[in-house]
Order: C-alpha cells, then sequence, then structure tokens
C-alpha cells in the first residue's frame, strides 16, 4: 500500500478554487472594461432619469420655485383630451409609416438584391434621402407641398389630379408627414432588408427550387422566415423612432393646423418650452418611456413566435 | 562690511517694492482700461438683424468702456426660441446682461424674480423717465407695479393697403371696420390661378388676434385675469367675417408657420391688396416692393367692428435686464439700453427698420419730423398709438397665447366653426389658468 495521496475530491476542490479564482479575475476585468460605459451611462442616463421622474412630480416653470404635486400631473394628462389626441395622433403616424415604409423597403431591397447592372446608383440613391438633414428636406417638402405654387400639385394637376390643401388641413397634414417620414427612411430600411435577403442562405433557397417552390411562395415560405430577425428588428426600430417624431412635425406643421399633427414628443416640447410647464414635460417623459418599455418587450414576446436566428 | 550689506540690502528691497508697485499700478491701470464686456441677446432675425448689428457697432465705438456682444437667438416671440434659451440660461444662472423680451411675455420672468427692476434707474435718467415714453409703451415692461422694461423696437398693427389697387377698383378711403374691409375685399379680388390678386391677406397670429378681440367690444379675460371672455359672439366677430372671405375666395391663408413672411412678399409684390401687420414690416418689404408697390403702398389703423373702439395691442419688444448678472454688467447694460432709447438713435432705428420710435423726445426731433415729411405713412402709426391697450398679462399668458394661435389655425386653415373653436381654446386656458 501507498502512501495516501491526495485524494481524488481534494483535486476536484483545488481546482475548482483555481477556476474561480480565475473566474473572478476575469469577471473584474470584465467589470473593468464596462466601467467607462457605466460611468458614461451612470451620469447621462440613469441620474437624469431619477431626476427626470422627480421632475414630473413637481409643478415648476423652470426658473420659478417648485411646489410636489406628486402624482397630480399623471392624473392631469390621462383626464386632458388634448394629450390624448397627441396619443391618438403618434399612433396613426407609427401606423401609417409603418404600413407605407416596410413593405416599399422590402420591395426594393428584394430588386437591389437581384443582380442588377445599376446596383450601387441604387442603393445610393436609396439611401440619399436618409442623409438629408431632416431640418432642411422638412423646408424643401413644405415648400414643394404649397397648395397653389407647390410642385407636387403642379405634378398632379399634369394628370387631372386637383392636389388636396396638404398642409393646410389636417388630415392631408398628417398624410404628407407620413409621406415625408417614409421617403426619409426608406433608404434605411432598405439597407437593413437588403443585408438580410443576403444574408439568407444559398443552398436552402436551392432547395426550394428543387422542390418546385418558387416565386410569391418562395418569398412567403422561405425568404421572409429566413430573415425574419431583420424583418424584427426593423419593426422595433421603426416603432421607437416614429413614437419619438418631432423635427418633421417641428418644422413643416408646428403641431396644426390647430394641433392635428401634434404628436407626443412635439406636445412634450411645448409643455416644457413654449408653456414653461416642466412637471407636465416630465410626466410625458416618463410616459412615453414607459409605454416604449412595454410595446418592445411585447414585441420580443411575441417575436419568440415568428423570429427565426440561424446560429 | 555690514554697513555695505546694508545698503546693498536696502536698495534691492527698495528695487523690488518700486517693481512691485509699477507691478500693481500697470495692472490696475489695465483693468482700468479692459471695457466691461456684455451680452445683449436678440430676437430679431432677417433683414433687421443687420441694423441692431449696425446700432450695436454704433454703441461699441461711441463707449470705449463697454463692450456689448449682440448675440442672435432665435424669434422673441412668445414661447419662441430666444426665450426657451432665456429660460434655461436663467436656470443655470449664467445670463446675459440684457436681452430682449417679447411685449406679452414679462409675466412669468418677472414673477420668478428674474429681472432686475428699473425704476430707480429711470427716475435718475435723462431720457427714460417714466413720463419720457410715448402712451402705452410702458405697460408692457411693468409686473405688479414695477417696472422691469423699457421699449425697445416697439410696433402696434396697422392695414397695409395699396392705393392704387383701391382707386382701380373704386374705393376711395381704406376700411375702417371689419364689414367695409369684406366689402372691399370683394371688389379688389381679381384674376385667376397664378395671376390672382387677392383683395387681403389673413394674418393667422395671436398678436392681430388681440385687436380682433379687443376692437370687437370683446375681452381677452375677466377682471380677474382668471377666466377666458374671448370666445363670445361678439369677440369672435371679426374672424367669422375673415373665415368667410377665405371661404368665397377673397381672402388668401397661408399654413405653416412661414404665413408672416409670405404675406409680406404677396403684398411688396402686388399679389394682395391689404394685409395687417407690423411697421416693423416695412425693412423687408422695402427688399421685395416691386416699382408700383413701392409707389402706392400705404398704411391705415386696423379695422374695428362698427361703432367699435379701436384698440390695438403692443408689439414688438422690450429689453430688459437680469438680476443674477454681476452689478458692473447690470449698470453697462443700462448704459447701453438709455443709449439706445436716446432721441438720436430712436431715429435712425425708426427710419431704417419702421419700427415706432418710443419717447416723445424722439417723435418731437427736428431729424425725425424732416423723416415724416418725406414718409409720411409714419404719421398714421404715430397716430393709431394712442388706441395702444394693456393686455391683461398673466403668468399664463404666453401660453394662452400659444392655444389661440392653434385655434386660429383651425378656423382658417381648416375652416372650422369659429365660435366652437375658440370656445374650446378658452376652455382649455380656463383649465391650465386654475391650475388644472
Amino acid at each position: 500500500m501507498g502512501s495516501p495521496g491526495p485524494g481524488p475530491q481534494t483535486v476536484t476542490v483545488r481546482r475548482r478554487r483555481r477556476r474561480s479564482s480565475y473566474q473572478t479575475r476575469e469577471a473584474l476585468t470584465g467589470f473593468l472594461f464596462l466601467s467607462p460605459s457605466f460611468v458614461f451611462l451612470t451620469a447621462f442616463v440613469f441620474i437624469p432619469l431619477l431626476y427626470l421622474m422627480y421632475v414630473s412630480q413637481l409643478h415648476w416653470n423652470l426658473i420659478s420655485t417648485s411646489s410636489y404635486v406628486g402624482l397630480n400631473n399623471y392624473a392631469h394628462l390621462f383626464h386632458d383630451a388634448y394629450f390624448t389626441s397627441t396619443v391618438r395622433n403618434t399612433i396613426v403616424f407609427t401606423a401609417g409609416v409603418m404600413v407605407l415604409t416596410l413593405p416599399t423597403a422590402f420591395a426594393a431591397a428584394f430588386l437591389l438584391n437581384m443582380r442588377l447592372r445599376e446596383r450601387t446608383f441604387y442603393r445610393s440613391a436609396f439611401l440619399a434621402p436618409y442623409v438629408f438633414p431632416l431640418v432642411a428636406s422638412g423646408i424643401v417638402w413644405t415648400l414643394m407641398l404649397q397648395p397653389q405654387e407647390g410642385v407636387v400639385n403642379w405634378f398632379l394637376s399634369l394628370f387631372g389630379i386637383a392636389g388636396p390643401p396638404w398642409l393646410n388641413s389636417g388630415t392631408w397634414a398628417m398624410v404628407a408627414i407620413v409621406l415625408v417620414t417614409s421617403w426619409q427612411y426608406f433608404g434605411f430600411y432598405t439597407l437593413i432588408f437588403l443585408s438580410g435577403l443576403q444574408g439568407v442562405p444559398r443552398d436552402v433557397l436551392e432547395a426550394a427550387d428543387v422542390d418546385g417552390v418558387s416565386g410569391a411562395r418562395r418569398i412567403w415560405s422561405v425568404t421572409l422566415p429566413m430573415m425574419s430577425s431583420s424583418l424584427f428588428f426593423a419593426t422595433v426600430i421603426l416603432v421607437i423612432q416614429s413614437f419619438q417624431v418631432f423635427t418633421q412635425v417641428f418644422v413643416m406643421t408646428g403641431g396644426g393646423p390647430d394641433s392635428a399633427t401634434t404628436t407626443i414628443v412635439f406636445y412634450l416640447y411645448q409643455e416644457a418650452f413654449q408653456f414653461f410647464q416642466m412637471g407636465t414635460a416630465a410626466t410625458v417623459a416618463v410616459l412615453l418611456l414607459m409605454s416604449l418599455v412595454v410595446l418592445t418587450l411585447l414585441q420580443l414576446l411575441a417575436s419568440r413566435r415568428w423570429v427565426y436566428y440561424e446560429s | 562690511m555690514k554697513t555695505f550689506l546694508t545698503r546693498v540690502g536696502v536698495v534691492a528691497m527698495s528695487g523690488a517694492m518700486l517693481a512691485t508697485t509699477a507691478l500693481v499700478g500697470s495692472s490696475q491701470a489695465a483693468a482700468a482700461r479692459k471695457p466691461v464686456t456684455i451680452q445683449f441677446w436678440y430676437g430679431l432675425g432677417g433683414t433687421l438683424e443687420g441694423y441692431v448689428q449696425k446700432m450695436v457697432d454704433r454703441f461699441n465705438a461711441s463707449h470705449p468702456g463697454i463692450k456689448v456682444e449682440a448675440l442672435y437667438q432665435g424669434s422673441y416671440s412668445g414661447g419662441g426660441p430666444e426665450q426657451q434659451k432665456l429660460l434655461t440660461a436663467i436656470a443655470s444662472g449664467s445670463v446675459p446682461a440684457v436681452a430682449q423680451m417679447e411685449a406679452n411675455s414679462i409675466a412669468p420672468f418677472a414673477a420668478a424674480g428674474a429681472l432686475l427692476p428699473l425704476d430707480s434707474l429711470m427716475k435718475h435718467s435723462s431720457w427714460d423717465q417714466a413720463g419720457d415714453f410715448l402712451h402705452g409703451m410702458l405697460p408692457s415692461g411693468s409686473w405688479k407695479g414695477v417696472q422691469y422694461a423699457i421699449p425697445f423696437n416697439r410696433s402696434v398693427p396697422v392695414l397695409f393697403y395699396n392705393a392704387q389697387m383701391f382707386h382701380k377698383a373704386g374705393i376711395g378711403s381704406p376700411p375702417a371696420t371689419w364689414p367695409e374691409l369684406a366689402k372691399d375685399a370683394k371688389l379688389l379680388t381679381h384674376g385667376s390661378g397664378k395671376n390672382k390678386v387677392y383683395g387681403f391677406d389673413v394674418l393667422p397670429d395671436w398678436w392681430p388676434w388681440e385687436s380682433w378681440t379687443l376692437s370687437s367690444g370683446g375681452k381677452i379675460l375677466n377682471a380677474a385675469k382668471n377666466k377666458a371672455l374671448f370666445d363670445s359672439a361678439q369677440a369672435v366677430a371679426p374672424m367669422v367675417i375673415q373665415q368667410q372671405l377665405v371661404k368665397e375666395g377673397y381672402a388668401k391663408v397661408y399654413a405653416g408657420s412661414n404665413y408672416w413672411t409670405e404675406d409680406k412678399t404677396d403684398f411688396a409684390t402686388g399679389k394682395t391688396a391689404m394685409y395687417p401687420g407690423s411697421p416693423g414690416d416695412i425693412a423687408q418689404l422695402d427688399t421685395q416692393f416691386t416699382p408700383s408697390v413701392r409707389a402706392n403702398w400705404r398704411i391705415a389703423f386696423m379695422p374695428t367692428m362698427p361703432g367699435e373702439k379701436l384698440v390695438v395691442p403692443p408689439g414688438g419688444g422690450n429689453a430688459v435686464i437680469f438680476r443674477k448678472a454681476p452689478k458692473a454688467q447690470q449698470q453697462a447694460a443700462w448704459v447701453f439700453m438709455q443709449w439706445f432709447t436716446a432721441p438720436a438713435q430712436q431715429v435712425w432705428w425708426s427710419e431704417h427698420t419702421g419700427y415706432l420710435p418710443v419717447t416723445g423726445a424722439a417723435v418731437d426731433s427736428a431729424a425725425y419730423q424732416k423723416y415724416l415729411k418725406t414718409h409720411p405713412q409714419g404719421r398714421v402709426v404715430i397716430a393709431e398709438l394712442k388706441h395702444q391697450g394693456v393686455m391683461p398679462l398673466n403668468t399664463h399668458y404666453v401660453q394662452m397665447l400659444q392655444f389661440v394661435e392653434q385655434g386660429i389655425q383651425g378656423v382658417f386653415d381648416e375652416l372650422k366653426p369659429v365660435q366652437a373653436t375658440m370656445h374650446g381654446v378658452a376652455q382649455r386656458i380656463d383649465q391650465v389658468m386654475s391650475g388644472g
């Protein structure tokens, strides 16, 4: 019998201990690398967020002494018909932009994915509106949409169509802002879809061909499911982007006519900087944040049913 | 040896003393020579911006002890960019010394204690004592009996009209009432498509709205200034008339935020026969006039409803000094404000921009009287000043005007029923004023 050496148990313990100290070191290094962004996020996101929640419980015009009103601002907003109409406007805007942007961007991406000779030119042309500053394109569109002198109604008149009053009418002003926004965003989503399409494995498509699946059926049953992660990403981002719409409204309609295009963020701006009601403005911001979080979570939950990740 | 060392020490010390004295002296002299630099925030863009900068250059050239940095901050209109920046500047404690402030907007700033009271300074001023200013120029700068602002670039709304078009249409004089204006607009409208000339361009803005409401015998708020009264049938009558003109194609209205500039352009280029505007518009009109309009533009009083008294609101901007600015800067700012309101500067400013001279001394000066001989339209504006009213300012007044503006858009852009729309606006501001 040899001398009793260290039993198998002891070896395991020692190994575990070694691994654990290694893991601790690695975790520490990880935290060290994370710390700059953590400091940055704390200073510019978390602290302002807490402060925002605090301000939402004040009656304050930024320069006067503030008074604490608890949840009164929230109660006031829920009973304010004007705020309700801005929520409705934002939902109509978001729905309009999604219905218009996503299918057209997908169609454009599908065309670009074919072996067209002028592909590079089209890609640049489609993306051009996205890189224009919104303020500049908003001003140009406002001029183009002038009912009498604008180029849009002149163009429509060539086909015998009497153009609508666009920004002068509540309904048409919303249509105009949706159109201009889709025009602006379209190129960006085309690029996202294009990258999604190019990620669809060739062998799967070929297998579909071999099985005799082609045309719309192949797009619906093979291409779309294979690029569902791009579709999901685009939907989430577009919803957030649309809920935050501000510049187009500010430049083109100022929320009018008669608040027909006043969206949530424009209302927030008005409350804060035109009406000097910081408490209400902060409340709107908190509600917007909460609704975006809920919407995104719902989208994430729903995505489990339809989004396919290849990995 | 000891004596020698002592001598060397004394000489060295004296040298050091002299050297430090010279240093201190020269730095004090430098400090005395260094001018006090103050920031002046203003909100007049476009053609007018150049004239503000010229005035400031002239001040700096004649005042070596003070350097005014004039900074354009976007429009000074109620709730506009300049006011937004002032709010944040006050909140952060980093304020300019002096700023232009729109004539209806003093209340929230004065109520928060952000402005320097000017009464005691005015008492010792050569030009800016309370009695020196023309009728109706001071109330918009006062809050709860304390004067916080003095007039800077001031105006009242007037009716611009084209005398040649009136003559051709067989109309002898400009309209004094809204029904007369409606009748004239129908006679003045002609042509179609791109060549259409409208009788009237509506100015869908809260400023003329103050005049519409008050010159129809209506009221904006009750005496306690906590309930809106501008939705009565009497108060909205001028809006009903103007909306009817738009519906029938005799009046033009521009949507979007550029309506004022569009109105001015229409008038200057002969596309409309009348529009209500500001004497301060003349600077822009002057750059756009066609030869025939240049020879024929005239100014008339704003219309009233028949049998009602004319009341015009104060317009343009006042100047304020900020309480948190350092004392030396406040003093320099007061020197600048007094210089600006002195007759010589007022005459120059008025001649170049169309804004009104704000003191009696400026109007009576030989230079301004000479100017009026060649520019008789100025007399009409001066005459209208005696109808300048006092607006019912409260801390929600600027907010109310924004709501009103939205109502006006509904009435003119979307042709919504006038009284119902303005009733909705009144209810909304009542809710805000009651703290709801």
